[in-house]
């Protein structure tokens, strides 16, 4: 669990997303998800190199929402609390939420992986 | 057939609308607001989906320009936002959208309704 409240993988986003467009709409969606996070976390990885926080809490936005839609709420979660602290420029807690959003985006990726194999 | 359009910057949040909308709407997609506005300049859509957050012009700044055109003041436009904080709602009121529809869309009759209410408004 992600903050006792929203689960860390949501089942029920995933039977949501069945229920819109079954499993072309699902899949598609991960394969979005898939393919944009690392290039949004590069983004972010950037930001810090370059000292400039807009374009960190603008991919943070954007992963926020992919990551909500599919029910990766603990990756949601993090992407929010990401995208308020590059709001206020604050890129030295961008940078120490780093590590457990990459372990995050990994698991997400491995729970993915495993819907998308038909592995529930 | 009824005209929405679409204006957001993720792919997966258009592909998202298009599947619960698109048997019901004829859909027009934009990412970014240039593009948007430049439409709408040559055919006018009968309700905007509006995301807020989009690079470059904001939600905010569509707005307003439509706002302030006379040939699209009246235009219907729901704002679409990952934003969810206590106030928004009101605050989006307050700069001139119709509606307030959150991300993720959870629940497809919020957003079927919000989209049916500017219809009959409008009608």
């Amino acid at each position: 669990m992600s903050d006792g409240l929203t689960p860390r993988f949501d089942p029920d986003a995933i039977t949501r997303l069945r229920r819109f467009g079954g499993d072309p709409l699902l899949f598609q969606m991960i394969d979005l998800l898939t393919a944009a996070a690392p290039k949004r976390l590069d983004v972010v990885r950037d930001a810090l190199a370059s000292g400039d926080a807009e374009p960190a809490r603008s991919a943070f936005h954007a992963l926020k929402s992919s990551a909500g839609q599919l029910g990766a709420g603990h990756l949601q979660a993090l992407c929010e609390q990401g995208e308020l602290l590059a709001a206020r420029g604050d890129l030295a807690g961008v940078s120490a939420l780093l590590p457990e959003l990459d372990a995050e985006h990994h698991a997400v990726r491995e729970w993915l992986a495993g819907i998308r194999q038909g592995d529930e | 057939m009824t005209r929405l359009a679409v204006v957001e910057d993720n792919p997966d949040n258009r592909l998202l609308l298009q599947a619960i909308l698109g048997g019901r709407f004829e859909i027009a997609e934009y990412d970014n607001g240039a593009d948007a506005l430049a439409a709408f300049a040559r055919a006018r859509p009968d309700v905007v989906l509006l995301d807020i957050s989009l690079p470059g012009m904001d939600g905010i700044e569509i707005l307003s320009r439509i706002r302030t055109d006379p040939r699209l003041a009246s235009l219907p436009v729901i704002a679409l936002t990952a934003h969810a904080m206590a106030g928004d709602r009101e605050k989006y009121l307050v700069a001139g959208f119709d509606d307030y529809v959150t991300k993720p869309i959870v629940d497809e009759t919020v957003l079927l309704r919000a989209i049916a209410n500017q219809l009959k408004s409008a009608s």
